[in-house]
């Protein structure tokens, strides 16, 4: 009989799961909006930040890029994950496109427009290498810098989504979520101390690529900037109080200062923008560069 | 003994059957684990490099070997090599590590790094701050993207394309599997590995193409002389040029003559002993 109780308790709360799953789906699917043709729908799963648009930095880059090239499109907040389980994705005339990357060259290849005309040959292959470094080796640094760093919980809990014990269901989640990712990536099998040596290094590449160029390739913007933006955000805004904000500010301010030349270029309404500000407004399902909608 | 036996006492002693087994396998796990390593004594000051042995056309089957001995004959170092790091494997479950004085290091970059710190080596010296900079960036593109492409290739796509995985490797035909479960996860955790397979051959031409740009006529990656990063995207690219046993990868980078001309002027200038240090598919063992 004691067997039978707990295992009635396990289908119970089993069911419990499904029925809030599935209805919370049917929810989101209720909230789907409408969309002109020819305006690029930008999925975002974390929807916009306390102090920042995008809590992610691949949404700030994909949004930084639509902004950059004036094309026109809406931001869903309605939090779909893409099938690959990657956000953010997009939506464009019914064609689904996930990864940042991905979704930058289908946008690229639908407007007949490319951001990298002016840079040679070389300067193409060197802003792709940076391209990797920013994504596939910094970003993981401060993942585990945020969530494998205890020195960081006083940080997290001020911007976490839930308070209380509910704080800590979430740490432990997105925790092992990290340590997962990064074991199988590699960098997660180094010490904390380890990783910001390798974060350090990165930070200190960027900053002497950078010098004193007003983008990171020259005098001009190239896509290249829309990442190292996305990612700076992370770096100088969602981890502010942390030693990588700090030795980034001490030690390469040129990075603080291109960071902030980006955001008043590209990103005027920043405050209108995030949670935390008066004048923030919900943009879900508002249309951007509507003027450059074809006929 | 009979199976009927047999049959009545497993089914009528399940428990004692099932401690028997768990204690068994742990008494097996702290056995091993405190039966000591049998410490080798190394010559003072030398770097001993341990890694997985020789592969059948180049002389490792991973990429990060390659890379790490590359470098080290570039560095002019004094240094051995240890072909035990399959069951001798570092701290990090890394198969390619180091060890110098008896300390040791694992993961190709920090073992980079102890070199040059421990015999005041600097391969960039000389280079701008900003060249430099961008050599680290094409280390990580190599490192922590192309990579990702390769082994997918060689692990989940090509054994579908009908190329024998576990033969070229000379592993067992049971390891293939595990090995090709193993890419597949660490794989999806890091991203790449959620891509179709003509999305992943797409990120693996872009690569090509951009290394294939940056180095244009030039000799090595920044003109006539070697950096530090010649030695990651000489270690990858090897993997693609001598070992991808006519599939996809060795197509690919064959679209980019310049890269197999500079896998070949890499194998030249470093690898004068190649011949000895790989065991042509298997049929004779390496020499060095």
């Amino acid at each position: 009989m004691a067997v039978l109780t707990t295992w009635t308790w396990v289908c119970l709360a089993g069911g419990a799961v499904l029925c809030i799953g599935l209805t919370s789906s049917i929810f989101r699917r209720r909230k789907r909006l409408s969309v002109p043709r020819n305006v690029v729908v930008v999925h975002h799963f974390f929807g916009r930040g306390w102090t920042v648009p995008s809590k992610s930095p691949f949404p700030m880059k994909l949004e930084t890029f639509l902004r950059m090239t004036k094309t026109p499109y809406m931001n869903d907040h309605s939090g779909q994950m893409s099938k690959k389980g990657k956000t953010p994705w997009i939506e464009f005339n019914d064609i689904q496109v996930a990864d940042s990357q991905f979704c930058i060259d289908f946008i690229k290849k639908k407007r007949g427009m490319d951001l990298n005309t002016a840079l040679s040959v070389e300067q193409r292959s060197i802003a792709r290498a940076f391209l990797k470094l920013i994504e596939e080796n910094f970003y993981w640094t401060m993942c585990i810098e945020l969530f494998c760093n205890k020195e960081n919980i006083p940080l997290l809990k001020r911007s976490a989504p839930l308070k209380g014990p509910g704080f800590w269901l979430y740490y432990w989640f997105v925790r092992r979520a990290i340590q997962s990712a990064t074991w199988g990536h590699g960098i997660g099998r180094h010490s904390v101390e380890e990783v910001w040596c390798i974060a350090q290094s990165d930070i200190e590449a960027l900053s002497n690529f950078l010098g004193d160029k007003k983008y990171f390739m020259g005098d001009d913007p190239s896509e290249i900037d829309c990442s190292l933006f996305g990612m700076l955000t992370f770096l100088l805004v969602s981890m502010q109080g942390t030693r990588y904000e700090a030795f980034t500010k001490e030690h390469h301010p040129n990075l603080v200062s291109y960071f902030q030349r980006m955001k008043v270029t590209y990103w005027p309404d920043w405050d209108t923008l995030t949670t935390s500000s008066d004048k923030f407004t919900n943009d879900h399902g508002k249309l951007y560069f509507t003027e450059n909608i074809p006929e | 003994m009979d199976m009927e036996t047999i049959k009545s006492f497993v089914t009528t002693h399940p428990r004692e059957i099932c401690i028997t087994a768990v204690v068994g396998v742990a008494l097996i796990a702290v056995i091993r684990r405190r039966r000591k390593r049998e410490k080798k004594v190394y010559p003072p000051n030398t770097i001993v490099h341990h890694q997985m042995g020789r592969g059948p056309y180049a002389p490792s089957l991973t990429p990060f070997a390659v890379k790490l001995e590359t470098y080290l004959r570039m560095a002019k170092v004094p240094f051995l090599n240890e072909h035990d790091s399959v069951t001798n494997k570092s701290s990090k479950n890394k198969v390619t590590w180091i060890e110098c004085n008896g300390e040791e290091v694992a993961d190709s970059e920090f073992c980079i790094q102890y070199v040059n710190n421990k015999f005041n080596v600097d391969l960039d010296k000389g280079f701008s701050d900003e060249d430099r900079a961008a050599a680290l960036a094409i280390q990580r593109m190599v490192d922590e993207h192309l990579y990702w492409a390769v082994a997918l290739q060689r692990w989940v796509y090509d054994p579908k394309d009908g190329i024998n995985v576990s033969k070229n490797m000379n592993f067992s035909w049971t390891l293939a599997p595990l090995v090709r479960r193993m890419i597949a996860k660490q794989s999806y955790a890091q991203g790449v590995g959620r891509h179709t397979e003509e999305e992943v051959h797409h990120v693996m031409h872009e690569d090509l193409k951009a290394l294939s740009m940056f180095i244009g006529n030039k000799k090595f990656l920044f003109g006539d002389r070697v950096c530090q990063a010649d030695s990651s995207v000489f270690g990858m690219l090897s993997q693609l040029y001598w070992q991808s046993y006519g599939g996809y990868g060795e197509k690919a980078i064959h679209e980019y003559p310049n890269l197999c001309a500079y896998c070949d002027r890499m194998k030249a200038e470093y690898w004068p002993d190649w011949d000895d240090c790989i065991t042509h598919g298997w049929t004779r063992k390496a020499t060095k």
